[in-house]
């Protein structure tokens, strides 16, 4: 497999990932444009990124492999959207075995056959749903809202609630306490029982 | 709250615990250090490199080494029960050539020459044509590597302090193959293990600590990885390898010693210290340089850069409770 690009590496985060002390792998590469980006670089020509095979990775990220095994932790895929580097996932769980677990952190907009290889290496998933109105979604971040939920509805069922959890947002100037708290009705009806909720804090510059 | 200064906290338990588990002597000292704290520094890498040769000692000694879940209480979830992990297995060939998606998988084990034990955390390098990187990787606790290439004729390279740096040619093909074990020769006297072991983490005769930087010469980026053999009295005498930020830290005590700094793709360069009359150190500076493998020479110009997770454009920390967004109008 050829390098692929990443915006980032960061390492020992903790209770910020999931499970123990994880490295975030940051992909470069999103097929949302979400207004507040948070790590808009994604989005940028990746010329200057560093590129990494699974095996560079797994080499460059095994110097906290104590840490990884001791705590149940292990590398977190975000991005950018992890989902869309799916191969890149299913051989680099090879090369780290059972020993690491690893989360992605997603947006769920792939196609579908995407999420069910990455639910076989994956063990963990945070989704950001964002919004239950397909309008609203549409204004945020360009994309379908019914990919989203319907992958995460498959998602639920193959993973069971315990491995996913599920961030809602309060975007300022796009949705409001009474959107959250529909979505999150309907993330209860879908089985979700680890939601996120909280509030992007728009700074002003 | 400085959460560097928390994250090096949470870590510096998780290695207590591994090494009260194991009945591994560490001796961790409070950190002093009031400055920007990244979480980690070359003393907790350190004492990370040291743990992990005190494990990988306890398999060889056929103990058993456990660290699977011991400190899941640093995590969100927990319930997973302790774990040990298995003695290493008997050193077996290198498995060669299993292919999968037009790669194939090589894997195999590195074993000390003399006493045909596994070395763990060698790094191994696999060249094509003699000038291009195919494949890097690092030995496990028991002496195995793996990695993936197209089929094809390459160069294997083994290094690690303390040892001739080992070098064979490999013909990856997509049928298996069987491989005799890499065989690592050591450099110079051996000496007893343990002592060298405890001076290089200070627990028993640490005099003055040396840290010093490896840079490229033209980029002045750290270089991570590289191999610095220590040399007393024209006898290897200890070594250290560079950390991600390219540092690396040593123990010694006062005298004149010759450092051996070696990585692929540069000159090998050697230096000679006074400690303590030379401390602190300048920055080491390595220049490329071409490298030759049986004949084949190829010049060295492509290496992964770090990546500085604080500079901008980078990633930056997201709480879960309460999510920060920086935005632009």
């Amino acid at each position: 497999m050829e390098a692929v690009p990443f915006i980032g590496i960061d390492r020992h985060r903790i209770g910020i990932d999931g499970v123990g002390v994880t490295t975030l792998a940051a992909f470069h590469g999103c097929p949302l444009r979400c207004k507040y980006c948070l790590n808009y670089r994604c989005l940028e020509s990746p010329d200057d990124l560093p590129r990494y095979t699974p095996q560079q990775l797994y080499n460059k990220v095994g110097v906290d492999n104590l840490y990884f095994i001791a705590t149940g932790g292990g590398v977190c895929f975000g991005g950018g959207e992890p989902l869309l580097r799916v191969d890149f996932l299913t051989e680099f769980k090879e090369l780290c075995g059972k020993g690491w677990n690893l989360t992605a952190e997603t947006s769920l907009q792939v196609p579908r056959e995407a999420v069910e290889q990455a639910a076989s290496v994956v063990g963990d998933f945070i989704v950001d749903i964002k919004e239950s109105n397909p309008d609203t979604y549409k204004a945020y971040t360009g994309g379908d809202a019914q990919r989203a939920w319907d992958n995460l509805e498959w998602l639920i069922q193959k993973k069971g609630p315990e491995h996913v959890i599920v961030r809602v947002p309060l975007i300022p100037d796009f949705n409001t306490e009474s959107d959250c708290d529909r979505t999150v009705a309907k993330l209860t009806e879908l089985g979700v029982t680890r939601i996120d909720r909280f509030t992007y804090r728009v700074q002003q510059s | 709250m400085n959460r560097g200064k928390d994250i090096c906290k949470e870590l510096k338990a998780v290695r207590k615990r591994i090494a009260e588990e194991n009945d591994i002597p560490l001796e961790i000292k409070e950190c002093t250090y009031n400055g920007p704290c990244k979480g980690t520094c070359p003393r907790c890498e350190s004492e990370v490199r040291y743990l992990e040769n005190a494990l990988a000692d306890r398999l060889r000694r056929g103990k058993v080494a456990t660290v699977a879940g011991l400190a899941l209480g640093l995590a969100v979830s927990s319930g997973v029960k302790a774990q040990s992990t298995d003695p290493p297995a008997a050193p077996t060939s290198p498995n060669l050539g299993e292919e999968r998606n037009g790669m194939c998988e090589v894997t195999g084990v590195v074993v000390d020459g003399r006493n045909h034990e596994p070395l763990p955390f060698v790094n191994v390098e696999v060249w094509r044509n003699g000038s291009d990187v195919a494949s890097t990787a690092r030995t496990d606790f028991d002496g195995r590597y793996r990695f993936s290439v197209p089929a094809g004729h390459y160069f294997l390279k083994t290094c690690c302090a303390g040892y001739e740096t080992y070098r064979c040619e490999l013909d990856v093909k997509s049928t298996n193959a069987e491989q005799t074990p890499v065989e690592m020769q050591a450099t110079g006297i051996v000496l007893d293990t343990v002592t060298i072991e405890a001076v290089r983490m200070g627990l028993v005769a640490v005099t003055f600590q040396v840290q010093d930087t490896i840079v490229d010469e033209k980029t002045s980026e750290p270089l991570p990885f590289v191999n610095v053999i220590v040399r007393k009295d024209g006898r290897q005498y200890t070594g250290a390898t560079s950390d991600f930020d390219g540092i690396f830290q040593l123990a010694l005590e006062e005298g004149e010693y010759e450092f051996e700094i070696s990585t692929i793709g540069y000159e090998l360069q050697r230096i000679s210290v006074k400690v303590p009359q030379d401390l602190p150190l300048k920055a080491i500076k390595l220049k490329t340089s071409s490298v030759q493998f049986d004949g084949t020479i190829g010049i060295i110009d492509e290496k992964i850069p770090l990546v500085d997770p604080t500079a901008p454009g980078q990633v930056h920390g997201m709480e879960v409770q309460g999510v920060q967004v920086k935005v632009q109008y």
